[in-house]
């Protein structure tokens, strides 16, 4: 019975190879192809492929002597006579590169980049890749690189190839392109029960935390792999002075809820706060300090989750989405420094600057205020509201606008006419 | 075939009339301003504006002080200068029943009460409030039975309290909300509030206990809705602080139009963050970074 199956799929695999023979033979017969017009007929002209043929990853197509797999012999409406857009070529064969069910997909293969990493022809490298392992990828993550080539401690599948920690193109099981959730990856090497792990942990459970909230996955100047700036709790591991002692029921429960334990150490700075007229109103929700800044460690100043740019664009993505369309940008701006003008917590000031005065603001950094200038200060009347006097937001948009030299309008004249109407002609 | 032609072209001029209609149907034109009080001081930053029937407060924030206006058609008169030791920097203000007046003190983060005089009648004090106990408002609306709804971002909820602060029932924030900047109540009970973050208004009927989402996807119109109002005819008005305009939202939620521009010059906003409605559907506004409040008849 089992002889007379495989005679059988032998027979069938013998028929449809025939059948395919037949079917190329027919094609060459009815456009009168020469033989090997394929491929094997476009190596005679482009004879650099026999180098690249001669590689130790040669594309299959290219192998099988099939450049019609992805470029049209005689025409075609995109570069290079391909069959497709260049971003789409490929996806013609390899469709399953990102699941439905990707948590996470890489830039560039969403983008259709794929020949960013790959050689379409042949590579030295696995995979047909135009560089091996980290050196391509850092290739594009070039500050990561720049960073790890700095850092006095490297995690060490860093060292070796990112892929052990990260899929190429997409991700079903976690975040960044990892190959599981952060702590289910972490957990996988570093066994949470052995007894040096315990003591680096004061014996607190740490072995279902976010890992990447005091470690850097990649590489510190920080013994343990720790982020840049450690809460001094936490450097000094004394953990138990926020969170119930690690032998207790409950030890990751903090000792008092929410700002109240802030308070406890930064008193001042909350008297400071809540002295003040305006708040952040993030301050007073019940995430408080914790939704700016990360309790243990973090590679920002002041312990901030993201970037200041990123942290403060998170809410403030309409101010953002102006600043990206704008001509002219104030430098703090386009550098993230919301808090040169800004204080993040509280103000006397509207918009929460750190001076009442535009002019006073400005002027901590624009030294042209002590020289001679428009007739600016409380004084001076703003002609078009008679309750405003003129400051240097009268024609600047602090943020930047889409005209030059931060102004409101277009053109000088148009700005100046806005006040000087008599002189319009 | 004639007959077939002429119906196309009824048909197809009333289609591309229909946007230029209805972008027609509401214009927005000024009425009045007020820049000084009866003794000519001059506004200073004014956050806060509150319609009643006769008057209309003004929360003269940068003053730390409010003056109560009284209305004569459809423009602000007199001007009367009140302080109140207890609120020293009132940021936002709501009418109560009789006169009187609830407002938001910058500072404490408190609600106070005001008589109709303007004397202090003590803070709202929330009784018998399920946990947490923690009350933190960034704004409030008034019933028509005098009952408050108090924004409450630190227990992410409109929590419902009678005029003396005692609990009646509280609706919890949607999830995944950005950031609530303002409610509103409207005629009939429904409670609005706005997404400052996210561009989306949520409503929740009379009795409700979650909200719906009612408007969303106004990104494209809005920058941020730092208040919401609703009219008698059951559209909403969010004004647009950081974009200076007011983006109107049909009774259903349809988007209908932003209206008002940034600017100095009269009928113009820089910043406005609270508006009202007076008896006769004025539109009020404190353009806040104009130093004044201004008036528009909603046509």
């Amino acid at each position: 019975m089992r002889v007379r199956s495989i005679s059988l799929l032998l027979a069938g695999v013998i028929l449809i190879a025939w059948a395919q023979s037949l079917f190329a033979a027919g094609n060459e017969q009815q456009f009168k192809l020469k033989p090997g017009a394929n491929g094997k007929l476009c190596l005679k002209c482009h004879n650099s492929f026999q180098e690249k043929m001669t590689r130790k990853y040669v594309h299959t197509p290219l192998k099988n002597n099939e450049c019609t797999g992805c470029h049209n012999a005689h025409t075609s409406a995109h570069g290079k006579l391909l069959t497709a857009d260049a971003d789409k070529v490929c996806a013609t064969c390899h469709q399953s590169m990102v699941s439905s069910k990707a948590k996470s997909v890489h830039k560039v293969v969403a983008e259709g980049g794929c020949l960013k990493c790959h050689d379409p022809h042949s590579s030295a490298y696995k995979g047909n890749l135009v560089k091996e392992g980290k050196t391509l990828c850092f290739s594009c993550h070039k500050p990561l690189g720049d960073k790890l080539a700095k850092v006095k401690y490297r995690h060490s599948p860093v060292e070796k190839d990112c892929l052990i920690c990260h899929q190429p193109h997409a991700s079903d099981d976690g975040p960044f392109l990892l190959k599981n959730d952060v702590t289910k990856l972490c957990v996988g090497c570093h066994k949470t029960d052995k007894p040096i792990f315990i003591k680096k942990h004061m014996g607190y459970p740490v072995a279902s935390a976010r890992c990447t909230g005091c470690h850097d996955p990649h590489g510190s100047d920080n013994l343990g792999l720790l982020l840049k700036n450690v809460h001094s709790p936490v450097s000094k591991r004394m953990c138990n002075q926020c969170h119930e002692d690690a032998n207790s029921a409950t030890p990751l429960k903090t000792r008092k809820e929410g700002m109240t334990l802030c308070r406890g150490c930064h008193n001042d700075m909350f008297n400071k706060t809540f002295d003040k007229n305006r708040m952040h109103w993030p301050l007073v929700t019940k995430e408080g300090c914790l939704g700016c800044h990360n309790p243990h460690a973090s590679n920002d100043k002041g312990l901030l989750r993201k970037s200041m740019a990123q942290l403060c664009g998170s809410c403030h993505s309409d101010s953002m989405k102006r600043i990206k369309k704008n001509v002219s940008k104030h430098e703090p701006v386009v550098e993230g420094r919301c808090t040169e003008c800004h204080d993040p917590h509280s103000s006397d000031n509207l918009a929460l600057t750190k001076k009442a005065s535009d002019y006073d603001l400005c002027t901590t950094c624009h030294d042209w205020g002590q020289h001679s200038t428009h007739p600016i200060g409380d004084k001076v009347r703003d002609p078009r509201n008679k309750n405003l006097s003129l400051g240097c937001a009268s024609c600047h948009n602090a943020h930047g606008t889409e005209y030059k030299k931060m102004l409101y309008y277009p053109t000088t004249t148009e700005m100046c006419l806005q006040c000087h109407e008599q002189l319009k002609r | 075939m004639i007959r077939n032609k002429l119906t196309l072209v009824c048909f197809l001029s009333v289609v591309c009339a229909l946007p230029a209609h209805a972008a027609d149907t509401v214009k927005f034109k000024p009425t009045g301003v007020a820049y000084k009080d009866i003794k000519n001081v001059p506004l200073k930053n004014p956050e806060g504006v509150a319609c009643s029937k006769t008057a209309v407060v003004v929360a003269d924030t940068g003053n730390g002080r409010f003056v109560r206006y009284s209305l004569a058609n459809d423009n602000l008169k007199d001007g009367i200068e009140f302080k109140v030791a207890e609120v020293t920097y009132p940021l936002r203000v709501k009418a109560a029943q009789n006169g009187r007046v609830l407002v938001l003190d910058g500072k404490t983060r408190k609600i106070s009460r005001l008589a109709a005089d303007g004397s202090f009648a003590g803070y709202l004090d929330y009784q018998n409030v399920p946990a947490p106990t923690t009350v933190t408002p960034r704004s409030m609306a008034v019933d028509d039975k005098d009952n408050v709804y108090v924004l409450d971002v630190y227990g992410e909820r409109i929590l419902v309290v009678d005029s003396a602060g005692k609990y009646l029932r509280q609706i919890p924030f949607p999830k995944d909300y950005g950031f609530f900047s303002d409610v509103a109540v409207d005629q009939r009970g429904d409670v609005f509030i706005a997404d400052s973050l996210k561009a989306n208004v949520y409503k929740a009927a009379p009795g409700a206990e979650a909200f719906q989402l009612f408007a969303s996807g106004l990104q494209s119109y809005l920058s941020f809705a730092v208040a919401v109002d609703v009219d008698s005819q059951g559209r909403v008005y969010l004004l647009d602080q950081n974009d200076s305009a007011v983006i109107l939202l049909g009774p259903d939620g349809s988007f209908q139009g932003r209206y008002l521009s940034f600017g100095w010059k009269g009928g113009q906003l820089n910043h406005p963050t609270q508006s009202c409605f007076t008896d006769n559907g004025t539109l009020v506004i404190a353009d806040r970074n104009n130093s004044r409040i201004q008036l528009y008849k909603v046509q």
